[in-house]
């Protein structure tokens, strides 16, 4: 896909608002679901998952490109990613539990929910699918995960207020008022739609 | 160390028998993938052309035109005759993106139908391009040298009610291929020779 | 006795356990795929058909993997049984392929599966791993099913459009201006809460 400066501004944008992973792809739910009841552990999953999309977009699109691809072995792909995915997220936790005990102690428990994050892989097979040069596919996974990490943490101070301040009927306590809400959110976020195409 | 090799040996086989199995199904189902995604594009070719009993695919068509380049082209022949060339076009203007479509003309310049590929269009709203309703208005109209355009730009088309963007890539696109037709037209004939027996087009 | 726990395996993923609304996993595709029954069907039967196949695999693996690697072991057998659903639809069902795209691969990340296989599948023999696949999986379709049933119906006015079945239910006004939030994003959440709702309370009763 050939873009121009512009273009790649606009990629960003679209990765980030109009077709964000978590609103509009559906993709990450689960850690979306489950990680979203304090500010402060949607920021640590977000940054956590923020580095390893961008990092696993790289690794992933260079082995695509100059081996799978060449080889004609693009067939392998999942596999191939899903262990690199999963391979990287235990070298990120030895690395990060070496240099930073503080760090590691913030973003350490949700270093393993990554891996069966389908954020990841999504994020990975998309870049492939969408033909993106290597600009694009690093571009791509850091600005959709950032998007993902925005709406997770935006989500947090929702159901903080919605947990503490206000009073919600016995029915809809727990998951199903979450994903009212979300639903809500969801529907903010249509504004986007088609506001840039890719 | 004993516990470690044998770590190493079981993955490494699950690994191997794995990427085996792959391989084979993969050799087994290359050439029905192909075989599919051709009868796909087949099947938009023959709804949105009148009857023919020849066909002559893109690829022949370039060869016809001595174009390598020339863009994909359909031309069905009915009798030896040139009856309708079939033409794959896509807009990046809709509303989520590219729309892409299957347009027929007829060799007098007229459209004969048209049908949606592929689009990324707001469900309910912009996903009505693929509707009869909206593609039927294209049967049988001369693209004037303007181009066809919605009513709300000054033309004919009554775009679908809420998705005037939408609407658009159908005029676009179905200018776009009759400019391409007229471009080569006189020479499309010669790809007759070319084209394979292929029943279809019954049902536009 | 034997019997007993053999229907137990087989129904517990229909209602008690239900993947998805009880235990709330594979919610992506869940959300995504399930703005016609069947796309939702399709879904349903490809994570079934893996399910099933990963469970036996394993099952009969589980004296031979180690411990210590049994993860990883278990994601390639999953991978593998992904790719070649993958390929097996590509090659025969080209336009259900298309329509649940990316979802496809991405059933290696679906949490049902690696949490059957290491709840269930390393721990049981290979019928019951079988039984508890297939019930698992048929109640997940079931759940998505149902959302789609909801969605489609009310986002689209038709039921069971993209085949020859395909039927108008409340009539071609309905069609033509239906409650098209339901098949938007924001219908995937809210059809999901409300269904969320209904599983909470039969599960209380």
């Amino acid at each position: 896909m050939e873009l121009s400066v512009a273009g790649y501004f606009q990629l960003i944008f679209w990765a980030v608002f109009v077709n964000n992973f978590i609103l509009a792809q559906f993709l990450g739910i689960c850690p979306f679901l489950g990680v979203s009841k304090k500010i402060e552990s949607s920021m640590g999953m977000g940054i956590a998952v923020v580095f390893v999309i961008t990092v696993s977009s790289v690794i992933t699109w260079l082995l695509y490109h100059l081996l799978l691809a060449p080889l004609g072995l693009s067939f392998l792909k999942t596999i191939v990613f899903i262990l690199v995915i999963a391979a990287l997220v235990q070298f990120v936790e030895m690395v990060i539990k070496k240099l930073s005990p503080g760090l590691f102690q913030a973003l350490g428990i949700y270093l393993p929910l990554i891996t069966t994050n389908c954020a990841v892989l999504g994020a990975a097979l998309l870049a492939i699918q969408k033909d993106f040069n290597f600009l694009q596919s690093l571009l791509y996974g850091f600005a959709a995960s950032v998007g993902f990490a925005l709406v997770l943490v935006v989500f947090a101070g929702i159901r903080q207020r919605m947990d503490t301040t206000t009073e919600t009927p016995a029915f809809l306590r727990g998951m199903p008022v979450t994903l009212v809400a979300a639903g809500i959110l969801s529907l903010a976020f249509l504004g986007f739609a088609g506001m840039v195409k890719m | 160390m004993k516990a470690e090799i044998r770590w190493i040996v079981v993955l490494t086989s699950i690994c191997a028998v794995s990427a085996g199995l792959l391989g084979l199904v993969n050799s087994l189902t290359t050439a029905p993938i192909a075989a599919a995604r051709a009868q796909t594009t087949l099947d938009a070719v023959q709804t949105v052309l009148p009857a023919f009993d020849r066909l002559a695919g893109p690829e022949s068509v370039r060869t016809a035109l001595g174009e390598a380049d020339a863009p994909p082209m359909y031309a069905a022949f009915q009798e030896g005759k040139l009856v309708g060339v079939a033409l794959e076009v896509s807009d990046a203007g809709g509303f989520g993106g590219e729309v892409s479509y299957m347009v027929g003309l007829l060799p007098d310049g007229k459209v004969h139908a048209l049908r949606v590929l592929g689009h990324k269009e707001t469900p309910g709203l912009g996903s009505k391009l693929a509707d009869e309703k909206f593609s039927s208005q294209f049967k049988g109209l001369v693209v004037p040298a303007e181009g066809l355009k919605v009513t709300k730009d000054g033309g004919t088309i009554q775009a679908i009610t809420g998705a005037t963007i939408s609407s658009r890539t159908a005029t676009r696109s179905v200018n776009q291929a009759m400019e391409t037709l007229r471009k080569y037209l006189q020479r499309l004939p010669a790809a007759g020779a070319q084209a394979q027996p292929t029943q279809g087009g019954s049902r536009g | 006795m034997a019997e007993l726990t053999a229907v137990q395996d087989l129904n517990k993923g229909l209602v008690r356990e239900n993947p998805l609304f009880v235990l709330v996993l594979g919610t992506c595709p869940a959300l995504a795929l399930t703005t016609t029954v069947v796309n939702a069907l399709g879904m349903g039967l490809a994570v079934t058909f893996v399910l099933a196949m990963s469970n036996v695999a394993i099952s009969l693996l589980r004296k031979v993997i180690p411990s210590e690697v049994r993860i990883p072991a278990y994601i390639v057998v999953i991978a593998s049984f992904v790719t070649m659903v993958d390929m097996l639809m590509e090659a025969y069902f080209l336009s259900l392929y298309q329509a649940l795209g990316v979802f496809i691969p991405l059933i290696v990340v679906n949490c049902i599966i690696l949490g059957r296989a290491e709840a269930f599948a390393a721990k049981n023999g290979l019928w019951r791993s079988l039984l508890d696949g297939l019930g698992m999986g048929l109640g997940y379709m079931l759940a998505l099913g149902s959302m789609a049933l909801i969605r489609e119906v009310l986002g689209n006015g038709t039921l069971l459009s993209g085949t020859p079945l395909e039927m108008v239910v409340f009539g071609e006004g309905f069609k033509a201006n239906p409650v098209l939030v339901m098949v938007l994003p924001p219908g995937a959440f809210l059809t999901f809460g409300l269904l969320m709702v209904g599983a909470n309370r039969l599960r209380r009763s």
